[in-house]
């Protein structure tokens, strides 16, 4: 009885262990059906249904949580255009909200699909560490801010900071620049890297800093916001840094990097035309053979050797809105205007740029 | 001895046996520990290999091009330095953390057991408060405290007494000079003589049983030691710059592979001895020449260790260690090693040196550059500066009330017949703490007081979170640069490590010394 | 001398003033000093919070926002749910434990004039005036506390506080359960949702914000929620004391089980929704239920019986090595975790099964806990049907919650398996455990944070990801784990030596010497402890916000300061500080106080 009892235990455990690894080996099985580490991403993408889209979540004006946890602002705009493209429905987006330190590893990790996340475009991210940089979508430059009660005006340069205690941001390229630019015209400071650009100009108005510096933007927005244009000066005039933002996918994936760019180029094109979402519909593609290309109007062969819908551009202006229309939502209300900026349509003088669609 | 174990051996009773089980089980354990760990470490270098930022300890050598806020150095010009200044600043908020904290949480921990009612609530309410708001909230908020202050600019330049402003607290402060090192050095040497004059007094206060004001002669002693110090007296420690100035040439004119040698030799010297040791201990008694799990495992691994250490000696790893006894190699830009240590303190410690050791100096406020800016000059006075206040003030308020609670306990813990004999004896209330509880409590409360001190070092961490550039705030800086994350974190871990074994080796002394001798 | 004065000698205040206040000159002294620096503070305080430059509708209006983050609106009713649940759990417990306290009505009045005494004093010693810092750097006083309006709020509450003074010597014999009591503040509470209206940003259908803010109730949008679970919590109060009249025993261990399981349960089934597929059901839940009931079984019926026992040890290591295989082998989890409660019948079942009515009540048992098991892994091993922006469904202080409850659960065993290896008798597992407790206790756990975030995806076999609120969780549980395990230790070691003794005379196994005489010993005397550490590992999680995760303290300092829309609040951070200490504070308090009450009333932690 009791050497049955033992067999019987043991043979119950045996199948216990098989049927065990049968599961096991179906759910195996399924998880080596969702390894694309050899697939496009826009395949990747398309066969998931949506867009993960890695942003910051707590960058004013460019991709901010509301009170209901939605994400808005310029860049979260540029992720549910990219949805709009590829699914028709701009909403088709997981957003993850990264850090400035870990944005690069998600990228890298296939944790995110695309990283609009005011990324500023450097050799050795677009090269060493295995980046692929999309058009510049926001011109920006690195600037300081002081008071003008404390005899700082625009014109001051950056040799009049000396002995002054500078607060920045970190984990960005601003504080080495400020070390590089201070150092070049013999300027000592001391510099205070706080984690955020909140904190920095707390500092700055409490008075533990004399100067805070970051990208201009960024100043601009926040002097509007304080309500304080006569009494903050951003200086100097020309940035001491270039920081082109725009959209970082992996490398060696032009399938998924020219979907990317062309909804990039899209806004700007439509800008171009002043075609809005509001007046899409009404676009006479005849006239404008080039829009008509871009809307798919004429069998859209152009989008669908992209792999993408005929009218996924159309869908990216009706849903989301050109260039203009989702600069002027997103940052015109903290006090940046494209007007005679670098982010102006280049036929005013301004940068904003795209190749033709034909 | 072997063939009797052989002809006893038998398959059958050695499975029972619980030796071999114990032994076998602790093996394949091992085996699958070090196994899986490899995996770990293998995966992490393959993956870092095809992220190309490959593994490696360069960035320490390369400048990071980034000023930090306040340390010894501002703009350092390798990562190693950086890293320092940062680990310096750490122990900087450590140090005075933990004095500040073991005295205000002494106090604290009275006045909840005073009588005095609104000082017990008062203290009742702070601890409530205190331990029951997140640290990291407590260090926002006294941040935000600071920056409260008014701005510098309001007040005119000039010099000043004490200052707070929103760029920190500014407080006069005794400069040290060039004679300080050996002015210090030579008061450790008078407080020793003290102590030793006083342990004679006592002894023969206790041989001869008529009062010999040991106190009395003690202070004496280091009164007059201490003016004749500072009257130049110190130029006597200038003896120990002379002797570290020979051992610095010693340590540079061994050659490298004398050390290497030296240190094998030494390791299998200790090794054979702590086997035999451990061999001859069993020889005795009772239980002669029986092992057990513990003896053979200390055998195996003492073995172990010295093969491994000789091995060690004769790989990069210990070219390096001799490198640094050497000095002979820069590492990562830094002139570390010995004979520069030694130098270093015969240059501190010279005849010539003199002039009074501190020097009272005031703080100033002063134009900053050439704009209408002014600011705490940065020779003049002591600057506590606002990151620093919050960190320090917050890690310092929060381990003090939670020395407070062990303080109380500790305080309650001695039984109330103490206080009731010594009041009984005739003791003032001040005194029968100072003499009765405190000592008593003392012996109670060392275990739970280091820990908290543990608590403090790894607390101080959060200065990252107020721009305060302690060690991890500095590193996070260098890899944001470098993108080298695991070094960095290695350098973390064996920092905190040999931190948080410093302050539990120096609390298990104390706790050795104070226990009671149980008879 | 006016110490010795009449007053200070015969009237009863007089004395206490004396006796409490002034015994001695240095005690004088103290009373000054301590007095000065409470009202300062006090008064630095209220000026910083009244102060007009801060907008505290920054805090009210984004409290959705603190509280779940994006958590579709669709999907409330969980939400409410998982809280009801916690609340009618303790009203049930509050019924049930009621250990029928009574107070009189002057007590009751004797604690009403006492607060109304303090509001009364604290409005008394208010500022009237605070500092605003100027764009351009100077300063402005500006007044916040006008004197009428001071005089229109401290005349009702002086009146209130001389009226319960006098009310306070009533003579009732009426007795109130305090237990009744108290939830009829809590009531109060809820009923002040009501009547309370604050300035709230409202928008108009345009979306444009309704100047000036409209006043409207405190909780505007769940005031109806909390009536319900009120209720609910009242009724179910109502319950327990009816239960405990009948003097059901189950309960008392009902209880304490379903708060353990309560936080379970929420997590994996009602606040996660998730999506289970019958197939998965079919082909892995319920044959590990039939194949593990039918051992389990077994084990049960055979566990007394004379022949097998000589092959215990054999039977018990071959289980154990078994196991081992199965965590190593890539099976469901759902397998490798009933294994381990395999194991733990395997110990406890020659103790326990040793009757035919105590065979079958650990059958039961282990049904029970199969089928809750296999329920709770099923949960949280699936998807989340719920649909969210960012695709997580926590953040925010379901997050929090989730940090500290998870990071309490996981690190249990973990510190209990640490402890037990550190006090082996097998040196190679003592120097292992010693190094990992050691080295994990020695690095900040902001360090193993960062670890968690930016390397822990470097370490992992490619293919293998898990999102960042999982490697935390890993991490913290690894962190906690190692604290868990000093403290065990400290119970393990105070278990004296004769009781190893008599479990080896009795002839314990090595396993059953371990878990059914030591641990439960050990784990008595540390409850406090525990209940301590769970307090902290709460205000611990608050450090994630550090490395990004969306956590209570991030929303709070880094997402709300920058909101530029609908409502500008960049900038707003100090706000968001003051009411997080707050509200942490509220928690950890009440927690602290609940749980002392508790341990007392079970008489934990005393043997």
């Amino acid at each position: 009885m009791s050497k049955k009892a033992i067999v019987s235990l043991l043979v119950l455990s045996m199948v216990a262990v098989a049927c065990a690894t049968d599961t096991a080996e179906e759910e195996v099985a399924v998880e080596e059906e969702h390894d694309h580490s050899d697939e496009s991403t826009l395949e990747m993408v398309l066969e998931r249904g949506f867009v993960k889209c890695g942003v910051s979540g707590s960058a004013t004006a460019f991709s901010e949580t509301g009170a209901d946890g939605s994400i808005t602002g310029f860049d979260a705009d540029y992720c549910y255009a990219v949805a709009a493209a590829l699914f028709g429905d701009y909403s088709k987006v997981e957003f993850k909200s990264l850090t400035s330190a870990e944005r690069f590893t998600s990228l890298a990790a296939g944790d995110i699909d695309v990283l609009i996340r005011n990324t500023t475009w450097t050799q050795s991210r677009d090269t060493e560490l295995g980046n692929d940089f999309g058009p510049t979508t926001y011109f920006d430059g690195q600037q300081l801010m002081g008071r003008n009660s404390d005899g700082i005006s625009s014109s001051s340069t950056l040799a009049d900071i000396d002995g002054l205690s500078v607060c920045t941001n970190a984990g960005t390229t601003t504080e080495k620049n400020i070390t590089e630019g201070a150092g070049l015209v013999g300027a000592t400071i001391t510099l205070v890297t706080v984690e955020k650009f909140s904190e920095a100009m707390d500092k700055f108005i409490a008075g533990e800093c004399d100067i805070v510096t970051t990208d201009g933007s960024a100043l601009v927005g926040r002097r509007a916001v304080n309500d304080a244009l006569n009494d903050w000066s951003i200086f100097p005039q020309s940035p001491i840094s270039k920081e082109p933002l725009g959209p970082v996918y992996r490398s060696n994936d032009s399938m998924w990097g020219d979907v990317i760019n062309w909804v990039v180029y899209a806004t700007i094109i439509a800008d171009e035309y002043g075609v809005t979402s509001a007046n899409v519909d009404s676009v006479d593609t005849d006239a404008l053979p080039e829009l008509g290309r871009l809307f798919g109007a004429n069998d859209g062969e152009l989008q669908t050797v992209m792999g993408l819908s005929a009218d996924a551009f159309y869908n990216v202006i009706k849903q989301v809105g050109n260039y203009d229309e989702i600069y002027s939502r997103n940052l015109n209300p903290v006090g940046l205007f494209r007007e005679g900026g670098a982010n102006d349509r280049w036929t005013n003088g301004g940068l904003i740029y795209a190749p033709p669609a034909r | 001895m072997l063939g009797k174990v052989l002809k006893n051996f038998d398959i059958r009773t050695f499975w029972r046996d619980v030796r071999f089980l114990k032994w076998a089980g602790q093996v394949l354990f091992l085996i699958l520990f070090a196994y899986s760990l490899v995996l770990f470490v293998q995966t992490g270098i393959n993956n870092l290999q095809s992220t190309n930022i490959p593994f490696s300890f360069d960035f320490l050598g390369d400048t990071p091009g980034v000023s930090i806020a306040e340390g010894f150095e501002t703009l350092p010009d390798s990562g190693l330095r950086m890293l320092h200044v940062g680990m310096f600043n750490m122990i900087r908020i450590m140090i005075g953390g933990i004095i500040v904290a073991t005295i205000f949480g002494t106090l604290l921990g009275i006045a909840r057991l005073s009588s005095n009612w609104i000082v017990e609530k008062a203290a009742t309410a702070l601890l409530e408060v205190v331990r029951n708001v997140p640290l990291l909230v407590q260090i926002l908020f006294f941040q935000a405290f600071l920056l409260a202050f008014p701005r510098l600019e309001e007040r005119d330049r000039g010099e000043i007494m004490f200052h707070v402003s929103s760029k920190g607290i500014a407080y006069p402060w005794p400069e040290r000079q060039e004679s300080a090192f050996m002015f210090f050095g030579f008061l450790l040497l008078t407080i020793y003589l003290a102590r030793r004059v006083f342990k004679w007094r006592v002894s023969l206060l206790e041989k001869e049983g008529r009062d010999t004001n040991p106190f009395l002669w003690s202070f004496l002693t280091f009164l007059v030691l201490t003016f004749g110090n500072w009257a130049g007296g110190y130029k006597l420690m200038g003896i120990i710059g002379l002797i570290s100035g020979y051992i610095s040439t010693i340590f540079d004119s061994i050659p490298s592979i004398a050390y290497q040698a030296l240190f094998s030799v030494i390791a299998v010297f200790f090794a054979f001895r702590y086997i035999r040791k451990q061999i001859r201990n069993t020889d005795t008694g009772e239980i002669r020449g029986i092992l057990s799990d513990d003896d053979y495992f200390r055998i195996i691994l003492s073995g172990v260790v010295a093969v491994f250490v000789v091995l060690l000696m004769f790989m990069p790893f210990g070219q390096n260690i001799t490198y640094f006894l050497e000095g002979d190699e820069l590492f990562y830009k830094s002139n570390w090693g010995m004979p520069q240590f030694f130098d270093g303190v015969a240059k501190r410690f010279d005849f010539n040196i003199s002039g009074p050791p501190v020097i009272m100096s005031y703080p100033e406020i002063v134009q900053a550059g050439t704009t209408k800016f002014t600011r705490y000059s940065p020779d003049l006075g002591k600057v506590t500066t606002v990151g620093y206040f919050a960190t320090w003030f917050g890690v310092t308020l929060y381990t003090a009330i939670f020395i407070s609670e062990v303080v109380r306990s500790g305080i309650m813990a001695i039984s109330k017949g103490q206080s009731e004999a010594g009041l009984s004896l005739g003791l003032r209330r001040r005194s029968l703490l100072r003499l009765i509880i405190l000592p008593q409590a003392f012996r109670v409360m060392l275990p739970p007081m280091g820990n908290q001190y543990l608590n403090l070092a790894k607390n101080t961490s959060l200065g990252v979170a107020v721009a305060y550039p302690e060690v991890v705030a500095v590193g996070q800086t260098l890899y944001n640069q470098e993108g080298q994350t695991l070094p960095v974190f290695l350098v973390w871990m064996i920092f905190y490590c040999s931190i948080s074994l410093s302050i539990s080796s120096i609390i298990n002394y104390y706790n050795r010394k104070m226990k009671i001798v149980e008879r | 001398m006016i110490r010795d004065s009449k007053f200070f000698i015969e009237n009863p205040y007089g004395r206490w003033i004396r006796d409490n206040l002034f015994s001695s000159s240095s005690s004088a002294f103290l009373t000054f000093f301590a007095g000065f620096m409470v009202i300062y503070s006090y008064r630095g305080i209220v000026g910083f919070i009244l102060n007009p430059e801060r907008m505290w509708t920054s805090v009210t209006y984004n409290m959705k926002l603190y509280m779940i983050l994006a958590y579709p609106d669709e999907a409330m009713i969980r939400v409410w749910l998982s809280v009801g649940l916690a609340l009618i759990l303790g009203g049930l417990s509050i019924g049930f434990y009621n250990s029928g306290k009574t107070i009189s009505l002057g007590g009751i009045f004797q604690k009403l004039f006492t607060i109304s005494a303090v509001i009364a004093l604290l409005i008394a010693l208010a500022p009237t005036n605070t500092n605003v810092i100027q764009n351009d750097g100077s300063i402005e006083v500006v007044e916040i506390i006008p004197q009428d309006v001071r005089m229109l709020i401290l005349g009702p509450s002086l009146v209130l506080t001389l009226a319960f003074f006098f009310l306070r010597n009533i003579k009732i014999k009426n007795l109130f359960n305090t237990a009744k009591v108290n939830l009829t503040y809590f009531g109060l509470i809820i009923a002040s949702l009501y009547f309370i209206k604050i300035p709230t940003i409202s928008l108009d259908s345009s979306g444009e914000r309704i100047i000036p803010d409209p006043f409207l109730p405190i909780a505007s949008t769940t005031y109806i929620p909390w009536t319900i679970l009120y209720i609910g919590m009242l009724l179910f109060f109502f319950i327990g004391s009816l239960l405990k009249n009948r003097d059901i025993k189950i309960m008392a261990r009902l209880i304490p089980i379903s708060w353990f399981l309560c936080p379970l349960f929420i997590f994996s089934w009602i606040f996660k929704k998730p999506l289970v597929e019958l197939n998965t059901v079919f082909s892995a839940d319920i044959p590990s239920i039939l194949v593990f009931g039918i051992i389990g079984f077994l084990i049960i019926r055979f566990s007394d019986n004379q022949s097998i026992g000589v092959y215990r040890t054999p039977i018990n290591i071959g289980f154990l090595v078994l196991s081992i295989v199965v965590f190593l082998l890539p099976l469901v989890f759902i397998f490798k975790a009933t294994m381990v409660l395999l194991l733990l019948l395997l110990v406890v079942s020659p103790a326990i099964a040793t009757t035919k009515e105590g065979k079958r009540q650990l059958f039961i048992v282990w049904v029970v806990s199969l089928f809750v098991l296999t329920f709770l892994i099923r949960g949280a091993s699936s998807d989340t049907m719920l649909v969210t922006p960012t695709g997580s469904i926590f953040g925010g202080f379901s997050l929090t919650w989730l940090l500290a409850i998870f990071g309490t659960y996981a690190s249990f065993p973990l510190g209990l398996a640490l402890a037990l290896g550190r006090t082996s008798t097998l040196p190679v597992i003592r120097i292992i455990c010693t190094g990992i407790i050691e080295i994990v206790r020695s690095v900040p756990y902001i360090t193993w944070l960062f670890f968690a975030s930016v390397m822990l995806t470097v370490f992992l076999p490619a293919g293998v990801e898990f999102n960042l609120i999982i490697r935390v969780l890993i991490l913290t549980a690894f962190f906690s784990g190692a604290y868990f395990a000093e403290y065990i230790r400290g119970g393990l070691q105070s278990i004296p030596k004769g009781q190893y003794e008599a479990a080896n005379a009795i002839g314990m196994n090595p396993f059953q010497r371990i878990f059914l005489v030591i641990v439960p010993q050990a784990l008595r005397t540390i409850i406090p402890t525990l209940v301590g550490s769970v307090i902290t590992s709460f205000k611990d999680s608050s450090l994630v916000a550090i490395i990004g995760l969306f956590d209570i303290l991030r929303i709070g300092t880094s997402v709300i300061p920058a909101q530029s829309q609908p409502v500008v609040f960049i900038g707003r951070n100090l706000e968001q500080l003051v009411f997080l200490s707050f509200f942490f504070w509220v928690f950890t308090f009440v927690f602290s106080r609940r749980s002392m009450k508790f341990e007392k009333r079970l008489g934990l932690g005393e043997r």
